[in-house]
């Protein structure tokens, strides 16, 4: 009787969708699953893997009807690969989420990512390489009441791997964003070269408090914990023919927590671009201060997950391999940096542009400690005061990151292209967790370069160099060399061999992490098998953070879409 | 029209602007009476069984509760030295109003108890919550059926020349314990006269296992493992709240779990 039901349930729901046109849709949705299989090795560190077969795999389904759509995304981590956090062992449906717009309004029930302005105080986003994924589970509204402004809501739980989220105490977040296009909302600025974007957001968490006590000259006391903790931002996009400036100022309330040293310090983060660009010359000029931004929705928890805000890195993102052997993550608690990038297209026909022409790319960045004095009569982030003080224009004495990096992008003749880089490095090592040791500086040569056989044919062939004196052991060991040779193929294969080879190490054994790989790509569906050995380090994106450790053994990756 | 979409849109915005608190420097710490002290007293109550704690929320104006609290007594007459009883007088109910001029709430209690909308309410072990007193024997009993027994806290206890109680603990881990612990005392009376709402009718009464205030909370007691066999000695200094009869106290203590607060075992020696 019940099965019943349900059938005619459905059937009337299924007619009540079509009379509707919803039904009309269509579906779409990819697909990916990554297997290893590592063997211990006791050289490179790689530990024994029990389960033999570790797999992390997902797909997205969504279906897509006019001004409806609604989706979901299974995953498994059977068991999590190598990297990834052993909370997400298991498997099932985290994300799943239905949308519509009507009039002036678009309304999303379920699972949702969003981000305001630069995230400086909301982005809940996801990022596989890293296992993070700090996904909303509630309700998001966006409102353009009228052309020009655009006003979004949201309120929701973020997701914490595979924990039933509304069974738990972690925090309630809720926010409001506003943007106002002035050359879209006054018609007469609508084809202006001059345009000017403004928006704010507030964002709030709440989170029952917990009783800390702290010890403070001999004393024991009970902290009062704020249970919502509110941040809010302004940013501003302007821009005049070639000249482009945007910046953003976020200021968070109280947020004692387990980062910051529960510390009543409010937060403050500042991020300025300014760019200008005419054709064949570029250049940018960043700045960033961030002083107490860790923004989370539980206040005991240090990890990548139930981050409410992002903090983005103003150093360069290298997809060489030695190149992000030291990446840069970003300080929460502290930092002030400046980037700067120029980009210039030395012109065909001059000796130095040859036939084609060459790209020149001039990156420098540097990121400090901020300045921090102690409160009179306390330690230096002391719990339960307000930490310390701090001159907003001061750098700290400590250096962080320093890199200063030249690449020179040129086609030689039709089939051959050419890629030599250069980069200087100094890294602080607290990154890695040993504030305890001196800077790594390194330098580093990159030859890359592509010869095209044919329209279905290309070889390609790598050579990567870090020199540096600084020997620490397992994190740091001295001078490395990369080579690489790839075949691709018939338009669709290729096959690749390399090894990075740790010739300076003089703390074990030189070791070579070779690596085979091969694959092949047909329309939307990638296979890709690699076997060999890789290193332990950490892979940074956007200055977030994960630690990778060394295995040895095959890699397999399928990916798809429809 | 456009007007009435902005201002229908905005309508919400104040209830996010009233989403934040901040406080001044003096409002920020509460310092704490006693804590660790280097006197010390012998342990004279051993430990060696289970220990729950159950801490009934209650008032003097709550008509069933009289009936909470006869559930807590077959309750102490079947167990016996495995519960430990507290009884914490808190919220609306528990005003004093009209023939009940005596106060027995804490600011402890309220905190602890801020989120209950219902009286008696019962914790067990800060752990399980059982919704109705009929349910209070039988959720307990499965509570016994699948708790661990992870350590043990033998006390001893003493007034000291200032009238302040000192309590000796010696906690004993029976198993690898790898969260990070933290320690919690206070004192319980016995028979405090005063007034209780009894099925509507206001009646004389005489209340038993009533928390007292200057609690030491959430004290740290270990960060890190805490491996079986170990055995920490520790005493604390609590400072009687005044109008106490400590005549009349014991000391309740819990160990718990720091990141998740659900008591692992409790014990409660009387005051002499």
């Amino acid at each position: 009787m019940k099965r019943i039901a349900i059938l005619i349930a459905s059937v009337c729901f299924c007619v009540s969708l079509n009379a509707q046109g919803i039904l009309g849709g269509s579906v779409s949705g990819n697909f990916q699953i990554d297997m290893q299989m590592s063997r211990e090795d006791s050289v490179i560190g790689a530990e024994k893997v029990n389960e033999r077969f570790l797999s992390n795999a997902f797909a997205n389904i969504n279906y897509n009807a006019g001004d409806f759509s609604a989706g979901f995304r299974f995953e498994s981590y059977l068991n999590p690969i190598l990297g990834f956090d052993k909370q997400y062992k298991g498997a099932g449906i985290p994300y799943r989420w239905a949308s519509y717009k009507k009039d002036y309004l678009e309304v999303t029930v379920g699972n949702y990512y969003e981000q305001f302005g630069n995230g400086l105080v909301f982005r809940s986003y996801e990022e596989r390489n890293l296992g993070l994924d700090n996904a909303m589970d509630g309700l998001k509204l966006v409102a353009k009441p009228v052309s020009g402004l655009t006003l979004k809501g949201i309120i929701g739980k973020q997701r914490y791997y595979w924990e039933e989220i509304w069974q738990t105490d972690n925090g309630l977040v809720r926010g409001l964003d506003a943007e106002v296009s002035l050359n879209e909302l006054i018609p007469s600025f609508r084809e202006k070269q001059t345009r000017l974007t403004v928006g704010g957001s507030f964002v709030s968490v709440y989170e029952k408090a917990e009783t800390k006590i702290v010890p403070i000259n001999e004393n024991l006391y009970e902290m009062k914990i704020p249970e919502n903790v509110g941040a809010a931002a302004f940013r501003l996009d302007f821009s005049h023919k070639a000249f482009g400036l945007s910046a953003e100022y976020a200021r968070k309330g109280q947020d004692p927590n387990i980062v910051n040293n529960y510390i009543y310090r409010e937060g403050e983060a500042l991020l300025v671009k300014a760019n200008y660009s005419i054709k064949g010359f570029a250049v940018s000029l960043e700045a960033k201060r961030i002083d107490n931004m860790s923004f989370k929705s539980k206040r005991s928890e240090t990890g990548n997950m139930l981050n409410v805000n992002y903090l983005p890195a103003i150093t360069r993102q290298h997809a060489y391999s030695l190149m992000a052997m030291y990446p840069y993550a970003t300080q929460v608690n502290g930092e002030m940096g400046i980037q700067a990038d120029v980009m210039y297209k030395i012109k065909k026909g001059t000796w130095l542009g040859g036939k084609y022409g060459t790209d020149v790319k001039l990156n420098y960045s540097r990121v400090n400690s901020i300045h921090q004095e102690a409160i009179e009569g306390y330690e230096l982030n002391q719990s339960g005061t307000e930490g310390y003080t701090s001159n907003f224009f001061k750098p700290g004495d400590e250096l962080y990151f320093q890199e200063i990096n030249l690449e020179v992008n040129k086609k030689m003749t039709k089939d051959l292209k050419m890629n030599f880089m250069y980069s200087h490095q100094i890294f602080n090592p607290i990154a890695f967790g040993h504030p305890e040791e001196e800077d790594v500086i390194a330098d580093i040569f990159v030859v890359d370069g592509t010869y095209k056989i044919n329209r279905k044919n290309s070889i390609r062939g790598e050579v990567q160099w870090l020199l540096t004196e600084q020997n620490y052991g397992e994190w740091a060991k001295r001078d490395w060399l990369q080579l690489t040779a790839e075949y691709n193929f018939a338009g669709k294969w290729f096959v690749a061999l390399s090894d990075q080879w740790n010739y300076g190490n003089q703390n074990g054994e030189k070791v070579h992490y070779y690596n085979v790989s091969l694959g092949s790509t047909y329309n939307t569906t990638r296979v890709a098998l690699s076997y060999g050995k890789q290193r332990d380090g950490i892979i940074c994106i956007g200055g977030v953070c994960r630690e990778v450790p060394a295995s040895n053994g095959l890699f397999v990756t399928i990916s798809s879409s429809f | 029209m456009k007007l009435r979409k902005i201002l229908s849109a905005l309508l919400f915005v104040p209830f996010v602007f009233a989403s934040c608190e901040n406080y001044d420097e003096d409002e920020r710490l509460k310092l704490i009476e006693g804590g660790e002290t280097t006197d010390s007293t012998p342990i004279t109550k051993e430990q060696s069984e289970l220990t729950l704690l159950l801490e009934e929320f209650t008032a003097w104006n709550c008509p069933n509760c009289p009936q909470g609290t006869a559930v807590l007594n077959t309750i102490k007459d079947t167990y016996g030295e495995n519960v430990v009883i507290t009884a914490i007088h808190q919220g609306s109910l528990a005003k004093p109003k009209g023939e009940m001029t005596l106060d027995l709430r804490t600011a402890y209690g309220e905190e602890l108890g801020k989120e209950i909308k219902s009286w008696p309410t019962l914790w067990i072990n800060r752990d399980v919550f059982p919704s109705g007193r009929g349910e209070w024997e039988t959720a307990l009993a499965d509570y016994f059926a699948t708790a661990t027994h992870y350590l043990n806290i033998s006390l001893g206890s003493k007034i000291d020349a200032n009238g302040n109680v000192v309590v000796s603990t010696e906690i004993e881990a029976l198993e690898d314990i790898s969260s990070n612990l933290v320690i919690t005392l206070y004192m319980t009376e016995n028979d405090i006269e005063g007034k209780q709402n009894d099925n509507s009718n206001i009646i004389d009464y005489s209340f038993q296992h009533v928390l007292r205030d200057n609690p030491i909370v959430n004290y740290p007691l270990t960060m890190g493992a805490l491996t079986q066999g170990t055995k920490l000695q520790k005493s604390y200094l609590l400072k009687p709240a005044a109008g106490v009869n400590k005549s009349n106290c014991h000391v309740v203590v819990m160990v718990a779990d720091a990141t998740s607060g659900k008591v692992l075992q409790a014990n409660e020696i009387e005051l002499k």
